[in-house]
């Protein structure tokens, strides 16, 4: 699973995987639909649709292992981008549904040092991490209609250490790249719809290359 | 490769298997999200959801394969109906494509089609059944094919 700064929900972890998988669809849309580049409509200037596409891969299977992954603030900020436009698809979502999960499951990202390049190598890749992430105390219907729904039952718990620095440096000090744990690039372009968000059962799976 | 009226270009087939890969997704939408139904958008009433994304699957499958898989009437009518739902307010996309899409390709058209969905699918809709015959050539080129059918905005030479 992707690291987060409380432990995810089962309900916030199939969002995210879904929000994962639609961005990767949609940057495979066929060019018969003359579609505005992703990157355009996610505001990330510095990334092709290859790359947002490439990282939402390795987002997606590293959210879907049973390690804890954690992203570079360049994910996290791709992370973020294609909740806010998953969400604002879905009818019923309160206006600050993104914001929401920010505060609760994000780290502090600090946006300048990123905004205005593209990413890099390793910023493609989540890093293994051998820590427990913080508890994550809130019932997790309450949770999931706050953050979705902007109804609030009652105190939302935060994590003290909500820099990512802060929590990077907290358990791997300066040396975030760990030889040895990192994911490997998913160079193939193809990719399999075998999760099953809603619980139920899936005998197959498709993988496909376009 | 599924059974079309004719020989269907590349960009067809990518755009079919594409518009069933966003139907299954649509299918997936988390729980918090369960008030939203692609199946009742569509109007198939006699499906369920997880039958609907299942023919998609079985409709991706046959599209994928090397071999010519025929369409039953219910597997063509919620075809088309996915690819309506995919050309729907697309500002690049005619109004009249999935009209002129099923013209041009689909091998059963109008009311008939369209009534098979009138009653639950039946087993046989979910399998993929061999078309042992050869599609007849397509006459018009890739290009100005798609402009035709989904933008119109150049005729065929």
């Amino acid at each position: 699973m992707l690291r987060w700064k409380v432990a995810p929900h089962p309900w916030f972890q199939l969002l995210v995987q879904w929000a994962l998988y639609t961005a990767i669809v949609k940057c495979d849309t066929p060019p018969s639909l003359r579609q505005r580049p992703v990157h355009d409509q996610l505001g990330l200037p510095h990334m092709t649709d290859g790359d947002i596409r490439l990282m939402c891969s390795n987002m997606l299977v590293a959210s879907k292992s049973g390690e804890n992954y954690l992203p570079k603030e360049y994910g996290f900020r791709v992370i973020r981008s294609v909740l806010y436009w998953a969400l604002t698809s879905l009818p019923g979502i309160s206006s600050q549904a993104t914001n929401n999960i920010v505060q609760r499951y994000c780290y502090d990202v600090v946006e300048e040092d990123i905004r205005d390049r593209p990413p890099d190598q390793v910023e493609y890749v989540a890093h293994s991490t051998g820590f427990r992430q913080a508890d994550n105390t809130t019932d997790p219907e309450e949770d999931e209609l706050y953050c979705l729904f902007g109804i609030a039952s009652g105190a939302v718990d935060a994590d003290p250490r909500s820099s990512f620095d802060e929590a990077v440096a907290a358990h791997y000090g300066s040396n975030l790249a760990v030889p040895g744990t990192t994911f490997e690039r998913i160079t193939s372009n193809s990719y399999e719809i075998n999760v099953s968000p809603t619980g139920r059962a899936r005998s197959s799976s498709v993988s496909t290359s376009f | 490769m599924l059974n079309w009226k004719k020989m269907p270009h590349q960009w067809f087939r990518k755009l079919v298997q594409w518009s069933l890969y966003r139907a299954i997704l649509e299918c997936d939408l988390p729980m918090c999200f369960a008030g939203r139904s692609l199946r009742r958008t569509l109007v198939l009433d006699h499906m369920t959801n997880d039958n609907f994304r299942q023919m998609c699957e079985t409709i991706l499958l046959a599209s994928k394969s090397a071999q010519c898989h025929r369409l039953t009437g219910y597997q063509a009518e919620v075809l088309y109906r996915v690819l309506g739902w995919v050309f729907n307010g697309r500002l690049d996309v005619v109004n009249v494509a999935i009209a002129s899409v099923e013209a041009a390709y689909f091998p059963e058209t109008g009311a008939a089609a369209a009534a098979c969905t009138f009653t639950a699918p039946l087993p046989s809709d979910f399998r993929l059944e061999l078309f042992d015959g050869r599609l007849p050539p397509n006459g018009i080129d890739a290009d100005p094919e798609m402009r035709l059918l989904l933008h119109n905005d150049v005729g065929i030479n």
